[in-house]
């Protein structure tokens, strides 16, 4: 099991192209974000839709600027708060700008 | 069913014939076939789903905004507050209270599928599970309120907040003006459902209000 992430830290999402299920949406895969707090442990949703033994995972609350979801679209103070689970999420060190 | 990814069960007695009703039709007679449910779990079931309505969550707003010590036992464990009012949510994994205020609004939204606290809210309406608006929700809150009837102040944050995982989500609307003589039977009438999912608030009283 992994260390947990710090309220804090600055994550990316990962990009995965699969056609299993998933729960992390497609929208915030590359995009930056900050982790707003730790949720827990929870069974692999992943291998849980196919009824496998599951691992656990954990689990954060992640919250994204709309601007940098959407940067084509008008400038905005408003956010997204989704929750994510670990293997998804690599700390980056850059800091949370908008773009790419 | 306890399941954490929420869809439409089957009915015993479809009133229009789609592709979704034949296909939860024929998953439910496999099952009883196979005898993993029988015929009196799924009334049973239906009957729990269809007794489940948006007052529970109406109770709980208005429980919180004449006790701040009941507020603060919501924001920080909400099953445990639903359970001091004999609100049965154990079919959520976790459940989370948001609190809207001047600064913060939140809006609930199920991108995935159309995950959505049932035994608080009863089922979703059909624009919550529409693609428009999952869609919409995440990319342009304000004018998918506005379509609602609602302007939320330009210095206001929006938090759209998409239940992704194994929490489900309610927002504690703010307290309508005009509601500082109302009983918490009174209030629990404003309570609107749309206010808990957070597209728009409830009426402030003697504006649009209607006096329960």
């Amino acid at each position: 099991v992994k260390r947990i992430l710090d309220r804090g830290t600055p994550v990316r999402v990962l990009s995965r192209q699969t056609d299993q299920h998933i729960r992390t949406p497609t929208y915030v895969m590359g995009k930056r974000g900050l982790i707003t707090s730790y949720v827990g442990e929870f069974q692999d949703p992943e291998e849980l839709a196919y009824g496998r033994a599951t691992r656990v995972r954990h689990l954060y609350e992640v919250k994204f600027s709309l601007s940098d979801v959407w940067p084509e679209q008008e400038a905005s103070a408003d956010s997204l708060q989704l929750d994510i689970y670990g293997h998804w999420l690599v700390p980056t060190e850059d800091a949370i700008v908008e773009g790419g | 069913m306890g399941g954490s990814h929420d869809e439409a069960g089957g009915h015993p007695a479809p009133e229009a014939a789609s592709p979704m009703r034949f296909r939860a039709m024929a998953m439910r007679d496999l099952l009883i076939e196979k005898g993993l449910l029988s015929a009196e779990d799924v009334e049973r079931e239906l009957a729990d789903q269809d007794a489940r309505s948006p007052t529970a969550g109406a109770r709980l707003v208005a429980r919180a905004w004449v006790d701040d010590e009941f507020r603060s036992r919501l924001l920080s464990d909400a099953k445990r507050a639903a359970a001091e009012l004999g609100i049965d949510v154990s079919d959520m994994n976790e459940f989370v209270v948001l609190e809207n205020t001047q600064d913060r609004q939140h809006l609930v939204v199920c991108t995935l599928c159309s995950c959505y606290p049932r035994p608080v809210l009863g089922r979703p309406p059909d624009w919550y599970k529409s693609d428009a608006y999952r869609s919409r929700a995440v990319r342009e809150p304000r004018a998918l309120m506005s379509e609602f009837g609602y302007t939320p102040a330009a210095e206001a944050e929006i938090v759209v907040v998409d239940s992704t995982a194994d929490r489900r989500f309610m927002v504690l609307p703010t307290r309508p003006r005009g509601t500082e003589s109302l009983s918490e039977d009174q209030l629990v009438g404003l309570v609107t459902r749309d206010s808990m999912i957070g597209i728009r608030p409830p009426a402030d009283e003697g504006i649009a209000g209607t006096a329960p």
